[in-house]
């Protein structure tokens, strides 16, 4: 995304790392890669994560131009040197490749099409970076590129001459040559597609053909000979590989099956939406054999604090950055009379817990049960509940469900907001209210981004089912159900996950699959009900929250259902959600023995 | 000569002179998919295509009325939406089916076509016809989108499932140059805000519906709160206007604001009306550099999607030599 | 499949067009022969000399002669009932069988790789789709040599593609041109004019000796099995031969070459399965009296996979390295990861 002008400058606008300086990038980047440590080490990884789970931005640190002033070190001294090569929706899949699969060998040209795709990013790399210092000559390019690069090139049949680097070219010169040549093959390849359009049967391609190893390996193994180039291996950070199509995708898997990764390792994101493990001869790669493997949801939801101290640290870098001289939590402050009567009812609870308590501790029913206490006494006096105040930095994070674009996003749409209504550029804080109001309008806007909007009397036998309308009669009857165990007597009242009590049914499985594409759910495992194994658990995303008026602080409390009741969710959930409001949420389901994190869940 | 007019359907014959040699038109579940047949329906045109889509029970019921209505000139071809290579080879063998060495004279109702089949379509014309042939474009407006619901709450598509280039507009995407994506954002300003999302493009510029050439006034200002909520999001994005009732006016629009970034890849996603569709085709059919690029949606408000107007849009094109 | 007593050569000319891609356009019988006739007048008798120009050894015979005999060895072994070909892949198989040693001119070492100088050079003789091209180099390359270190290049290549619209399987292509190759290497290659002068450069000695020794190669395909048959002179026998720096014996060098086809056997069956099946090797040695006289001593042996598989001091850990250093400091096995959850390090 482009920066915005500086006189509107909002801390939380959200930028495609691509574009940051890296300065900034520098400046910004909390470093995460503790939690996800094979990312910078030798070896292929996948890091899968939902859009503005922070790969980009992982990736974008990793580039040679932010080491060098992260590390304050020169090229040939860093420990690797990364490739960025972000991969926009119709860069790559263009519908005209269509054309050749079971027509005329769609893999070497697709292979082709993503070699010199990647060979323009190296180029593109190579010239972010000052090498002026770094004991290369423009001949030593020159000469890279009349024994190696010719030399590849013809073997890939470059048929005609190969024009020679200007004279007196400097070292970006040469360079810029170098990747205009490779920009002008990935031409001519579009220009061939071009032809293929309209024609049903195949068209002669007569162009050069480069492939992984027989061109783009060699060309990184003779560039890494070169005096400023780091002794490590060369990163490839092939970001948003989701955007590949299937025959690309399968020759990227075959890029991972081969034992390169002393020179060159693979590091892949994706949005949770990866095509296929099938390399372009028809075999799988797997976790760990061929690659490592980091889902950065599932860290996220599982390691609470890891994550809010990410998003603190996110925060306070660019409060600073914008000259605020506030901590996250002053600059986004609780409702106080709100948090005031919660701290009152948990007064009440400790005292009480002597006689009539249920956790362990005293402050556990503190923990537990003062919030859902405080939400279930306004639907009393106002038969809705939806006077709870979503406010105050650690509910904004718990909202964010460990993706820190969301928090970002409501961040800088609550800045804009703030701005606007004081006429002044400068914020010092969000008011309780607009924070709260900016939650519950991306709360909706998230859920009825895929769906229509449900009514309070729509009937379960007013519309035809498919798995859109399954999966939004599932989520309703879920954050219904929620909300009515919130109200409830239950012993542990912030549930927001269901775990399978039995194998899913295929049907049942598709909708699940297609929630968690979608972003309402996030999906992980644990152990199963008989404790035998291990079985599969969705959480809600907490963005939803305010839908549904739930406590998004809480993370212990999980249900086991089975294939029935979700069957039932997904088919009549008025009538489902109004049986557990009459007689309450164990008419319906299970509650594990164990909590999901070991009992602690304060942060 | 490019000129548009708008007129009412029940002028639509007259106002055209001549019978034409060729109807094309595409069934779908709205109703406005009936409104120029019917108009023309005394004519008798001598060679008349239906499209429909077989994925969609409301299109088939709407094809078989069509076919019923054109009777035995007509011919049908049905398309998978979900498979644009077949879909692009049917329309292309439906048309060249009609050509002529001596020139025909195409009316293409564009009302109803998806705004991806219609690109195709335009790009079809522009290689199967020849310079001897001639094409009028009508498009019937709608009374109201969302029949029924509230302003607030209207809605024609949820959910964005893929987004793909269209087949004949792939343009020349660099690896070395930066995104410029424009989007010629319409009822749907939430859309837009997803199309863009996923592309994370460098640069952003929408185009929203100029007030003087907008289809209604209520058009016009559901298309100002989304300028000022993309704003809010987006700061730095560039807005610009377009004429939804005008393609050549929107032909140049885009190829104005696409050379705004020099050295950046441009893609363009026409998300308003197909008339303004059109004029995205122009302007990508004379500059090959320029990508067209379309979302699909995982629901459309087939129940209540519009209601057709009593007015049309009625424009001659020129495909042969380079436009703009 | 039936090449009607055929070899797979006369049995492409005879194809009907329309079998073909493009449907008879372009012929690519005529381009056969015109590649053919071009490689065989000017690049195939030039190969083993341009070879010993660079390597300064004498190869053996790679010229037409011996690409008749991999054609000859290919067809024996496509006339399996259950094997098919297309007569495209014919085509392609047969393009690349004439390429496939070419890069001798240049240097033994890598001449996988060098073709394809040889392969531009030939230009337009190989159609004009580079796709194509590349489908009969990489099945050509795939006789001999390595990728990145690793000789598995069979594996490599796609079981099923596309080419021009017709499906070719490049692996079948490749395993049936390698074996065939490994099958070809007999008299015919021997430069015996040479040997009887005793002429031949010593470090090629044993090469020439073995070819020459090698009177008959049959493929019996059904019937699994693969018959070679050696004679030597008892002279022959109790002398040993140069190869490289060093003397051997001709008989070791019959045995050392009879386990590299079993391994080629091995490896290149695992593509060529079911369709073709070739599962022993049975090999004659016949040592006769001077000048080939008396009744000869037979030393017969059988190369094949029989019995259960045993792997002689073959242990996990020798047949995965990666489970050699798991990062609990050392091999893995029970008592190490016992010891490793005990301690809590897990």
């Amino acid at each position: 995304m482009p920066e915005p002008s500086p006189e509107s400058h909002n801390p939380f606008a959200v930028q495609t790392p691509e574009g940051i300086r890296a300065q900034d990038v520098v400046s910004l980047f909390v470093d995460v890669f503790t939690d996800f440590f094979n990312i910078p080490k030798i070896g292929h990884t996948f890091l899968h994560g939902p859009r503005g789970s922070g790969k980009s931005m992982m990736f974008r640190y990793l580039e040679p131009d932010c080491q060098c002033l992260a590390l304050q070190k020169r090229v040939p001294d860093l420990p690797f040197f990364a490739v960025y090569i972000s991969i926009k929706n119709t860069d790559l899949k263009l519908t005209e490749l269509q054309r050749l699969e079971n027509k005329h060998s769609a893999l070497v040209l697709n292979e082709h099409f993503l070699v010199v795709h990647v060979a323009v990013k190296l180029f593109a790399s190579l010239l972010k970076v000052d090498l002026d210092d770094c004991g290369v000559t423009p001949d030593q390019i020159r000469s890279f590129y009349q024994k190696d690069l010719k030399r590849l090139l013809r073997r890939a049949g470059w048929q005609g001459d190969l024009t020679e680097i200007p004279e007196n070219a400097d070292i970006a010169e040469c360079l810029r040559f170098l990747q205009e040549m490779f920009n002008d093959q990935q031409a001519a390849v579009i220009s061939y597609l071009r032809r293929l359009s309209f024609s049903e049967s195949p068209v002669a391609y007569s162009g050069p053909l480069c492939g992984y190893l027989d061109f783009l390996l060699p060309l990184i193994r003779a560039l890494k000979a070169l005096p400023f180039m780091p002794r490590g291996p060369v990163l490839l950070l092939m970001d948003d590989a989701d955007n590949l199509n299937k025959t690309q995708t399968t020759i990227l898997n075959s890029w991972v099956s081969c034992r390169t990764q002393a020179d060159v390792s693979l590091k892949i994101s994706t949005q949770l939406n990866y095509k296929t493990y099938l390399t372009a001869t028809g075999q799988t790669i797997d976790a760990p054999h061929d690659f490592s493997e980091v889902n950065i949801s599932a860290v996220y939801t599982s390691m609470k604090r890891k994550y809010f101290e990410r998003v603190s640290e996110i925060v306070l870098r660019r409060l600073r950055m914008n000259e605020i001289n506030a901590t996250p939590d002053e600059f986004f402050p609780p409702y106080e009379e709100q948090e005031q009567k919660i701290k009152e009812i948990g007064e009440k609870l400790r005292k009480e817990w002597e006689h009539s308590g249920r956790g362990y501790r005293a402050s556990d029913d503190v923990v537990r049960y003062a919030r859902p206490n405080y939400i279930a006494s306004l639907q009393g006096i106002h038969k809705s509940g939806s006077t709870y105040k979503y406010c105050g930095f650690e509910q904004l994070v718990h909202l964010s469900s460990g993706i820190v674009r969301y928090f970002l996003e409501a961040a800088s749409l609550m800045y804009g907001e703030m701005q606007a209504a004081s006429g002044s550029n400068m914020v010092n804080r969000i008011d309780p209210d607009v924070q709260d109001r900016v939650v519950r309008e991306q709360a909706t806007a998230f859920l009825f981004s895929e769906f229509d909007r449900w009514s309070s009397d729509e009937s379960d036998d007013d519309e035809a089912l498919n798995n859109t309308r399954r999966l939004r009669n599932l989520i309703r009857a879920l954050g219904g159900t929620f909300h009515q165990i919130l109200l409830s007597d239950a012993s542990e009242r912030r549930v927001f996950s269901i775990a399978l009590s039995e194998d899913p049914d295929p049907d049942v499985l598709e909708v699940l699959r297609l929630g968690v594409r979608y972003g309402y759910f996030h999906q992980s495992t644990i152990g199963n009900k008989e404790g035998t194994g291990r079985t599969r658990l969705y959480v809600l995303n907490r963005r939803l929250a305010p839908v549904f008026t739930l406590d998004p602080t809480g993370f212990v409390g999980y249900k086991f259902v089975t294939n029935g009741i979700l069957r039932e969710a997904m088919e009549k959930p008025t009538t489902f959600v109004g049986r557990i409001r009459r007689a309450g949420p164990d008419s319906v389901f299970e509650s594990p023995q164990m909590p999901l994190f070991g009992g602690e869940d304060a942060l | 000569m490019n000129e548009t007019r708008r007129l009412k359907l029940a002028e639509l014959g007259v106002v055209l002179g001549v019978v034409p040699d060729v109807f094309l038109c595409c069934a779908s579940f709205e109703a406005r998919s009936m409104s120029v047949p019917r108009a023309l329906a005394h004519l008798r045109i001598a060679d008349s295509i239906v499209f429909a889509n077989t994925e969609s029970a409301e299109s088939v019921a709407s094809f078989e009325y069509l076919a019923t209505l054109l009777g035995p000139r007509g011919r049908h071809v049905q398309l998978a939406l979900s498979d644009p290579l077949r879909c692009a080879d049917a329309l292309y063998g439906a048309v060249l089916h009609t050509v002529s060495s001596h020139g025909r004279h195409y009316l293409v109702d564009i009302t109803t076509f998806t705004h991806e089949l219609l690109l195709v379509l335009m790009r079809v014309l522009q290689l199967v016809l020849s310079d001897k042939d001639r094409v009028h474009l009508v498009y019937t407006t709608a009374a109201e989108y969302s029949v029924g619901d509230e302003p607030g709450s209207k809605w024609l598509t949820k959910g964005i499932g893929e987004i793909r280039s269209v087949l004949g507009f792939p343009g020349m995407m660099l690896p070395a140059r930066k995104l410029h994506l424009v989007v010629l954002s319409g009822f749907e300003g939430e859309r837009a805000e997803r199309v863009i999302d996923q592309f994370e493009p460098d640069r952003i510029s929408v185009g929203v519906g100029a007030p003087e050439s907008s289809i209604t006034s209520d058009h016009y200002q559901i298309n100002q709160a989304l300028q000022s909520r993309l704003a809010a999001k987006y700061p730095a994005v560039e807005l610009f206007t377009f004429s939804p009732s005008d393609a050549f006016q929107t032909q140049q629009a885009v190829l104005r604001q696409a050379g705004r970034f020099p050295n950046h890849n441009v893609a363009v996603a026409a998300m308003n009306t197909k008339v303004s569709t059109v004029g995205a085709a122009l302007a990508a059919l004379g500059d090959d550099s320029i990508q067209l690029c379309y979302a699909t949606a995982h629901q459309y408000n087939v129940a209540n999607y519009s209601s057709p107007g009593e007015d049309c849009i009625l424009f001659a094109v020129t495909l042969k030599t380079p436009v703009g | 499949m039936d090449l009607e007593g055929k070899t797979l050569r006369d049995w492409l000319a005879d194809a009907p067009k329309h079998q073909f891609p493009g449907g008879g356009a372009p012929d690519y019988w005529k381009r056969f022969e015109a590649l053919e006739d071009y490689l065989n007048t000017y690049v195939h008798k030039h190969v083993t000399a341009g070879a010993m120009i660079a390597d300064g050894g004498y190869l053996t015979d790679h010229g037409p002669d011996h690409i008749r005999t991999v054609i000859q060895r290919a067809s024996d072994l496509a006339r399996s009932p259950h094997f098919t070909l297309t007569p495209y892949e014919a085509y392609l198989f047969l393009a690349a069988t004439h390429i496939h040693d070419v890069g001798n001119i240049f240097a033994r070492a890598t001449h996988e790789i060098t073709s394809e100088e040889v392969m531009e050079k030939l230009g337009l003789l190989l159609g004009e789709d580079r796709v194509e091209q590349i489908a009969i180099h990489s099945i050509a390359g795939a006789h001999g040599g390595t990728i990145d270190g690793d000789k598995d290049k069979i594996r490599r290549l796609a079981p099923e593609d596309y080419i021009m619209g017709a499906t070719i399987r490049p692996r079948t292509l490749a395993a049936l041109l390698r074996f065939a190759d490994e099958l070809a290497d007999d008299r015919s290659r021997a430069a015996r004019f040479l040997l009887e002068l005793g002429k031949v450069p010593k470090s090629s000695e044993v090469y020439h000796q073995y070819a020459s020794a090698l009177h008959s190669v049959v493929a019996r395909v059904p019937g699994d099995t693969v018959e070679l048959r050696f004679s030597m002179t008892k002279d022959d026998a109790c002398r040993t031969f140069g190869k490289g720096s060093d003397q051997v014996y001709l008989l070791d060098e019959i045995f050392e070459r009879a386990v590299k086809m079993h391994r080629e056997r091995m490896y290149c069956m695992r593509f060529l399965r079911p369709e073709i099946s070739v599962e022993r090797i049975r090999v004659k040695v016949e040592v006769f009296g001077p000048k080939f006289s008396g009744t000869p001593k037979v030393i017969p042996f059988s190369l094949e996979e029989a019995g259960y598989p045993e792997l002689p001091g073959r242990t996990i850990h020798a047949l995965c390295p990666e489970l050699t250093d798991h990062g609990f400091g050392g091999e893995i096995n029970g008592a190490a990861l016992h010891q490793v959850l005990a301690k809590g390090d897990a």
